[in-house]
């Protein structure tokens, strides 16, 4: 392997004569860019370049993990001895394992495009730059730009251990954030639109200026409405957040550690048929895609809920152990800092047949929802299923969209959520926000506002 | 382990001149060198220790509003001669800049340290960890499962800067979250305690790890009982400690001056005018010694100092960083801070609280007919430019002809900042901090908030029982 400035062969074997009987490396360089502009010009501009390693070694059945960012042979032979200290520390346990090289995953750079690489920083200023232009005139009401952010990483990963896994990868995003405030006398509302591609020139800038646009003046003017247990409707977005608590979830360790609302075992009717839940690690556009997980296994796609019934959680190799299954590729590290945890990938409502414009109509009285905040903050448990966030959207009367909502409450618990679907659109879309979620619009029953 | 020795003199200077030689007007270096160690006791057993080490440097450079910023890893000096190359040829432009001398200042530290946690023995530390996980399986077989997570970080800072501008400070932090899950019966719910501070390990011993357990499977109890929380507008008692986290969504981002810059913030343009009720007053104070959120310099090196932000009701101050503060006419900044080296610093809060009054907690919950006590707040989410802000109760009760009544769980607490400011009718002597980590940005830093008990009039509980509670 290349690129790194030690032999990683050696660094296994050194491993290995100093009281491992299995060693890992994770390898991770990074450049990260990213600038904003403001009124017409670039405010700051900055290029990150990091690169360390993180080292998880087993001995005696006791794992110990250590990072550096001290590349130097010296600095990475202390973060084995440091793992080695760590691991002394711990009991063992009998189910963690590092994996065996399993068969080939997609292509090295199945994720990657050399056009980010390609294009000039001039270039993606422009872009930024007419975006913010778009964004001014997209809307009379549009009172200011708040946010124009570009950012663009480029990362490299290895991973090798001393059974044989010996993987590389490298992989590339552009992405924008856009955030507009729209007024109106003294109202005023915020829009927000996200925009994610493998390279600069794919990004849409006429859809993040129209995600923005539409949310800000759907809910501009919005207050709150009487409480009431009522059917909602998710707009593709709201869906797409409440799906990142509902991913936290479905992970093996999540259920058999009791933080996860969902039963341990396969075959449990979880939700409505309607619902398919998929969690897709090579999904081409995903955010979250890469060819192999944080251990070396290759990515893959799990059905997770399949109409309704549970099918498979997600497991790490140790969670797969624990339950006599394969790992599914789940396995995730923020970065090299971090020990490797079982995680979702890319996680998404497969798509249903409903007309979205026919789920709205069916609706006598109830919330079109368009927006959720307080997910990551308490707002939705995935160990209890707890569900109580602040919400925005638009009151739905005789099947038609009618006053702006804000500053409610919509609460209930997930697996009734969950039962409670009784539409899925065929529009599904996906969100590019600290993860990658995707969602149609949906209809669930009922679930409580909270308002006045 | 090797702590790296922090720059000198001589590559400092080489490297803020190679920042400044193409015509920037401003140049600036931070170096950091940090450990950090974190051990996770989870299902009954110590399950992950982990030690780690990261040192580098990040080089900013300014030419008018712009700023170029670039870090390297790599901390010889001819990478850094690169680095810093880098950064200048990006503000190339006219004009020449000069490098003033370095006036060195090693700060004393805001941090209180008896025992470093670097030098801590590991089994000292796995020891407190299963003193909380016995303390909390102890108390009650309806707690079903503990975790309990530890972490520490030792840093060695340092900032220099053209303007002649060379500061050092150490920091050292211990952090410790407990979450319990209590069950029975197949309901299942959920209570945290979390405790940190800008202190040596001896601080946490001393805080009780007992205690700690105790209080997070207390909070899964009390949950585990409750009745859903009913759903509506109604007075809302708010105890201190976590409490304080509605000031924090409610109007702390909003005083950040890069939010204020861009009109981005309701506070906007409203220094001076009445925007709360008289009774309050906040300010940020990265200045109390050893407090989670407190440091000497922030982090462009400039001496840590309080702000008052609102005094009794009137807006008197936002927090800047240094570019705010130049772009707004403000003498000086204090809050400029970064999650590491690797970020450019951004206007944030350090310790935040509201000051305490001269009501008797005891009584405000007493001369509230009906409503609802939030004990304890766990995170909040808030959008500076509307003011909106949400916050969730992990554990909440109904208040009852003036007495704290049963116990309601799964409440969320949503309002408009502002509102919420001008509704605090009451506020009570005991003021008391809770640590977090606050994000902004993609930026994590460590920040607390605090506040005594103390009442708004009316906000809306947002729970799953229809109807403004049972009479």
């Amino acid at each position: 392997m290349t690129g790194m400035g030690f032999d990683v062969e050696a660094v296994l074997r050194q491993a290995r004569a100093r009281g491992a009987d299995e060693a890992e490396l994770f390898f991770e360089a990074t450049v990260d860019r990213e600038f904003q502009v403001f009124g017409g010009r670039p405010e700051s501009l900055s290029e990150v370049r990091a690169r360390g390693l993180g080292v998880r070694v087993v001995a005696g059945g006791r794992p110990g993990f250590a990072y550096t960012t001290d590349l130097e042979v010296q600095g990475v032979l202390a973060a084995v001895e440091e793992a080695l200290a760590n691991a002394r520390l711990l009991p063992p346990d009998p189910y963690l394992a590092l994996p065996d090289p399993g068969p080939a995953g997609v292509e090295p750079d199945a994720f990657y495009s050399p056009a980010l690489a390609g294009t000039p920083m001039e270039r993606k200023v422009e872009m930024a730059l007419e975006l913010e232009r778009m964004a001014l005139s997209s809307d009379p009401r549009v009172r200011n730009v708040t946010r124009v952010l570009y950012s663009d990483t480029d990362r490299r990963v290895v991973v090798a251990n001393s059974r044989g896994v010996g993987v590389e990868y490298r992989t590339s995003e552009a992405a924008l954030q856009l955030s507009l405030v729209m007024g109106d006398g003294d109202q005023v509302q915020t829009g927000n639109g996200y925009g994610y591609a493998r390279a600069p020139a794919d990004l849409d800038l006429r859809g993040v200026v129209a995600q923005a646009r539409d949310e800000a003046s759907a809910m501009l003017g919005g207050c709150p409405v009487p409480s009431a247990r009522v059917p909602v409707v998710f707009s593709p977005r709201a869906g797409a957040l409440l799906l990142s608590v509902i991913a936290r979830a479905a992970t093996a360790e999540a259920v058999y550690k009791r933080r996860s609302f969902l039963p341990a075992t396969p075959g449990a009717q979880v939700a409505s048929p309607l619902v398919t839940l998929v969690d897709d690690g090579l999904l081409p556009q995903g955010h979250r895609s890469a060819p192999h997980d944080a251990e070396g296994v290759p990515c893959g796609r799990v059905e997770v809920v399949k109409e309704g019934v549970l099918a498979s959680l997600l497991y790490d190799t140790r969670s797969g152990r624990r339950a006599g299954r394969p790992s599914t590729g789940n396995s995730r590290r923020t970065s090299f800092r971090d020990w490797p945890d079982p995680s979702s990938t890319n996680f998404y409502l497969a798509p249903g047949r409903d007309d979205p414009r026919s789920m709205v109509a069916g609706v006598e009285e109830g919330l079109y929802l368009m927006d959720l905040t307080g997910l990551s903050v308490g707002g939705a448990n995935p160990a209890t299923g707890d569900l109580s966030v602040a919400a925005g959207g638009r009151w739905i009367r005789r099947g038609r969209l009618e006053r702006p909502v804000r500053e409610v409450t919509v609460s209930g618990s997930l697996g009734e959520l969950l039962r409670g679907v009784d539409a899925v659109g065929d529009d599904l879309q996906f969100l590019p926000l600290e993860g990658f979620w995707g969602s149609p619009s949906f209809r669930v029953k009922a679930l409580v506002v909270s308002g006045t | 382990m090797r702590r790296l020795g922090l720059l000198d003199r001589w590559t400092l200077e080489k490297v803020l001149e190679a920042a400044l030689s193409q015509g920037a007007e401003f140049a600036e270096v931070y170096v950091e060198d940090s450990a950090q160690s974190t051990l996770i006791l989870d299902d009954g057993r110590l399950e992950k220790a982990m030690t780690g080490r990261e040192a580098g440097v990040g080089i900013r450079v300014a030419r008018g509003d712009a700023e170029f910023f670039v870090t390297s890893d790599d901390v010889r000096p001819e990478a850094l001669l690169e680095a810093a190359s880098t950064a200048a040829r990006a503000a190339a432009g006219p004009g020449v800049s000069r490098c003033a001398r370095l006036d060195r200042n090693r700060l004393e530290p805001a941090a209180r340290v008896e025992q470093p946690p670097l030098d801590c023995p590991r089994d000292r530390k796995a020891e407190v960890l299963r003193r909380v996980d016995r303390a909390a399986r102890a108390s009650d077989p309806r707690v079903k499962q503990v975790l309990v997570v530890y972490r520490d970080t030792s840093s060695r800072l340092l900032v220099a800067n053209s303007e002649g501008l060379w500061s050092e400070e150490d920091r050292v932090y211990v952090r410790m979250a407990v979450h319990v899950v209590a069950a029975r019966n197949g309901e299942v719910q959920t209570g945290t305690a979390t405790w940190g501070k800008l202190q040596g390990f001896e601080s946490l011993e001393r805080a009780g790890p007992e205690t700690l357990g105790g209080e997070a499977a207390r909070q899964a109890l009390v949950n585990l009982e409750a009745a859903p929380a009913p759903s509506g507008p109604m007075p809302v008692v708010v105890a201190g400690g976590w409490g304080g986290v509605m000031f924090h969504e409610a109007c702390g981002h909003g005083l950040e001056a890069d939010a204020v810059l861009k009109k981005a913030s309701v506070y906007a343009g409203r220094l001076g005018q009445q925007v709360a009720s008289p009774l309050v007053t906040a300010i940020d104070d990265p200045t109390i010694p050893g407090e989670w959120g407190s440091y000497a310099m922030d982090d462009e090196g400039a001496p840590a100092r309080p702000t008052v932000l609102i005094e009794k009701g009137v807006l008197r101050g936002y927090m800047f960083n240094r570019r705010t503060a130049r772009l707004l006419g403000h003498p000086w900044a204090a809050n400029g801070r970064r999650q590491s080296y690797h970020y450019l610093p951004l206007p944030r809060m350090s310790n935040t609280f509201i000051a305490p009054g001269d009501s008797d907690p005891e009584e405000i919950v007493a001369d509230t007919r009906n409503g609802f006590f939030a004990r304890d707040l766990r995170g909040g989410q808030v959008n500076p430019a509307t003011g909106d802000f949400v916050f969730h109760v992990s554990e909440g009760y109904m208040i009852r002809n003036g007495r704290i009544a049963e116990p309601v769980r799964g409440a969320a607490l949503v309002g408009n900042g502002p509102e919420v400011l001008r509704r605090i009718d009451r506020v009570g002597k005991d003021l008391s901090f809770a640590s977090g980590l606050c994000g902004k940005d993609g930026q994590s830093v460590p920040a607390s908030c605090g506040q005594p008990t103390l009442r708004v009039s009316e906000l809306i509980v947002g729970g799953t029982e229809q109807g403004g509670g049972r009479a």
